[in-house]
């Protein structure tokens, strides 16, 4: 339904998306993965066609929008990175002022604002300015508005970022619903891996402006499956055996999360026996060690060099 | 879709207590101040007019009068004809009217001293008054002869102004144009069966007209800070509608009405048209508390509401130009600029704090044809009763403004594809 060639977009001194290929089927919910500046949300932009491309194009069922950018607004609903929304209106009242300037008529307005207003979950506080929303509100009702017009397509850019854990799973259960009864494209950005693997069908991993990674999760996953992650939990964390461990000729990449550190290593590699023995020259206390098979968020940190979320 | 642009601009700034602060709290709170504590300065300066006239009278009124009325009496007229001819020679005499019931009456008392003379003095003695009025000898039987017979022509007085005064010269030179004018008027009328008490009236009171204009409608000191006041915080309904617009653009709200797909030009309109309204209303609001609780008043609320409206067309303007600049440099720095920087020179160029245009040459040009002090005078002139027609170069420079504004906005529009 929708396919991306070759998209670039050169800003003066950043090129923040060098040549990203990808593409949606209908129906499908695909995530795009990528630490913070990876290029995410300027491909969104792009995408909507809010942004022109430097070069590359955006193709909605076989035509480039790049002249034609309304056919492609009228299906799409976008859900920004910030909140959208006019903090000194009702829930209600930005319902109904988005849903005007999408030419949504009068009678069926009301039907639309109060069947959004179901689904995100708010009826009951339609009434009150979106600044005295929390968080939470704020990001849900922020997904309402891109859903007034009944789009095919939704484009959400970290639609769930710095919210609590409850709001974060309707949001989720959400998504999941209309894509699953309605039918509608999901294309979902996200640092949180678990989202998107709850979510996604097929994931992109986006860094410096390039995907560098693209499949189902299973596929994905398998980039790793030569290797283990090994997580070492200590009393203080000593930046000596930090060094040491580093210097290990098998470790393949380490990161740390005080007072815990996260290595991955070749799976046929025994390594427990140096670490315990650099922890006994350095004297570290060692309190735990896990040793698990990759998760997405390895294969991430053993593509980027990074944590999803820095 | 205008219409929903428009009124959540307007619900957003009632919902804002900040800009009602300063959109109609604070200008109020100045008036109030600046009305009263600079009132006695201001007002002190008001001219008192002291207008010192030597009059030569070398004209025998009686004399003249006597050989009209025998004039009159060997005309073939009735009896009663020649009876109302008569009454009406008497309390016709221009010149009575001129020296005992304009200069002596109620309004002229105070501010006209009238010494009489016997003939022209030095130039150096002139010098001690505002003006010196000679009548010349035969003016009353000249004025008759042209007013009921059509002989002679219409009798000139001489008055000469004293230059270095130009203020009370003024002031003479109106009641004199007016009095010329009218005495012309009165012998083109038919010469009998005129009420001479009505003629009389109306001239009075035309000449007392020519006096409020001149000396202008005393300005109270309120009613000018009322006037200043309100052209200042105008341009802040400019500053708040393009930094209000520019949140739009920074949280994203603009990406998602282009998304709706609302043309760019449509977006700006509503900046354009609501900020009109806004300040419509705003300027409503603050003369209505004014008249409501300093008593300031229009003469004509006509003039007023069509001056209003101009300006905050104008202002509407401003608020498009400012947020064209704002979204292509994607900063803030036109809105702030233009709050903390130009809405300050505007205002004191234009003389929203102290009259500068009173200060005359060149700063009286830039200061009434500056888009502040094009308003300001403007409000000015219409409130001392003057026509619209007058003040046609203060509206004309709002246009002009208000055009090129427009025009620039256009030009520097965002560009589609740079909605970010
Ligand atoms: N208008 C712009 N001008 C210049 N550089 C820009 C512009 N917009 C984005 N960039 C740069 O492009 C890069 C990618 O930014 P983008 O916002 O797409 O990243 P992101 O993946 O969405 O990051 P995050 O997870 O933090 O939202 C960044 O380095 C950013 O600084
Ligand atoms: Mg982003």
């Amino acid at each position: 339904m929708l396919e991306v060639v070759e998209l670039s977009k050169h800003y003066k001194n950043k090129k923040a998306v060098k040549g990203v290929n990808l593409y949606l089927e209908k129906g499908e919910t695909v995530g795009l993965l990528g630490p913070n500046g990876a290029g995410k949300s300027t491909t969104i932009s792009l995408i909507s066609s809010l942004v022109n491309p430097t070069s590359g194009d955006v193709r909605l069922k076989n035509e480039s929008i790049l002249r034609n950018p309304e056919k492609i607004r009228n299906i799409l609903g976008v859900v920004p990175q910030d909140i959208a929304l006019y903090m000194d209106l009702t829930a209600k009242e930005n319902l109904e002022f988005f849903g005007r300037i999408h030419r949504i008529k009068k009678k069926e307005l009301q039907r639309r604002v109060d069947e959004v207003l179901d689904i995100i979950g708010l009826q009951d506080r339609k009434k009150d300015l979106v600044k005295t929303f929390s968080g939470g509100m704020k990001r849900r009702l922020n997904i309402g508005v891109a859903l007034l017009h009944e789009p095919e397509l939704i484009i959400m850019d970290e639609p769930t970022v710095g919210i609590d854990p409850q709001s974060r799973n309707y949001i989720l259960e959400t998504v999941k619903r209309l894509n699953v009864e309605k039918n509608i494209t999901v294309l979902y950005t996200s640092h949180y891996m678990e989202e998107v693997e709850y979510l996604c069908d097929r994931i992109y991993i986006m860094d410096h402006g390039e995907v560098i990674a693209a499949g189902t999760k299973e596929e994905i996953k398998s980039i790793l499956s030569a290797e283990q992650s090994i997580a070492i939990k200590v009393e203080i964390l000593k930046g000596e055996y930090l060094q040491l461990l580093q210097a290990l000729p098998n470790v393949k990449n380490i990161s740390v999360q005080d007072p815990a550190i996260t290595l991955i290593v070749p799976k046929k590699v025994n390594i427990l026996k140096d670490l315990f023995k650099l922890a006994e020259e350095t004297k570290t206390n060692i309190i735990s060690v896990h040793i698990e098979t990759p998760t997405l968020e390895d294969v991430f940190l053993h593509l980027t060099g990074r944590q999803l979320r820095d | 879709m205008i219409t929903q642009l428009i009124k959540k601009e307007l619900l957003m700034v009632w919902r804002r207590p900040r800009e009602l602060v300063i959109l109609l709290f604070m200008p109020f709170v100045l008036i109030t101040i600046l009305g009263a504590a600079l009132g006695s300065i201001i007002d002190g300066e008001a001219p008192d007019l002291n207008i010192k006239l030597a009059v030569i009278q070398k004209d025998d009124i009686a004399h003249g009068e006597e050989k009209i009325i025998k004039k009159m009496e060997s005309l073939p007229l009735s009896p009663e004809e020649k009876t109302g001819a008569i009454e009406g020679i008497k309390s016709l005499n221009p010149i009575r009217i001129l020296l005992e019931d304009v200069f002596a009456s109620e309004e002229f008392k105070e501010s006209i001293q009238v010494t009489e003379m016997e003939s022209m003095p030095s130039d150096k003695e002139a010098l001690k008054y505002s003006g010196v009025l000679e009548i010349p000898a035969g003016f009353t039987e000249q004025f008759y002869l042209h007013a009921f017979f059509n002989e002679e022509e219409v009798p000139k007085l001489n008055l000469k102004l004293n230059e270095s005064n130009t203020l009370e010269g003024g002031v003479l030179k109106d009641i004199f144009t007016s009095f010329q004018e009218d005495i012309s008027l009165w012998s083109v009328l038919p010469s009998m069966g005129i009420d001479p008490e009505k003629l009389q009236n109306s001239f009075i009171s035309k000449v007392g007209n020519t006096e409020t204009v001149t000396k202008t409608k005393p300005i109270n000191a309120v009613s000018y800070y009322a006037i200043g006041m309100c052209v200042m915080f105008m341009f802040y309904v400019a500053g708040n509608s393009a930094s209000m617009a520019l949140e739009e653009k920074e949280s994203q709200i603009y990406g998602r009405i282009l998304l709706a797909n609302v043309p760019v030009p449509i977006f700006f309109i509503g900046i354009f048209v609501s900020t009109i309204i806004i300040t419509f209303v705003q300027m409503n609001i603050l003369f209505g508390l004014s008249a409501l609780i300093h008593g300031v008043s229009w003469p004509n609320v006509i003039d007023y509401f069509v001056v209003t409206f101009i300006l905050s067309v104008m202002v509407g303007g401003f608020a498009v130009f400012i947020s064209a600049i704002n979204y292509r440099s994607n900063s803030r720095s036109a809105t702030q600029i233009f709050s903390s920087f130009f809405i300050p020179i505007i205002a004191f160029v234009g003389g929203s704090f102290i009259p500068v245009s009173q200060i005359g040459g060149f700063f009286e040009i830039i200061s009434q044809y500056s888009p502040g002090g094009a308003g300001i005078s403007a409000y000015y002139k219409i409130m001392q009763g003057f026509p619209l027609s007058d003040v046609s170069g203060q509206l004309l420079s709002v246009a002009i403004t208000t055009v090129l504004l427009l025009l620039l906005a256009f030009l520097i529009q965002p560009r589609r594809g740079e909605a970010i």
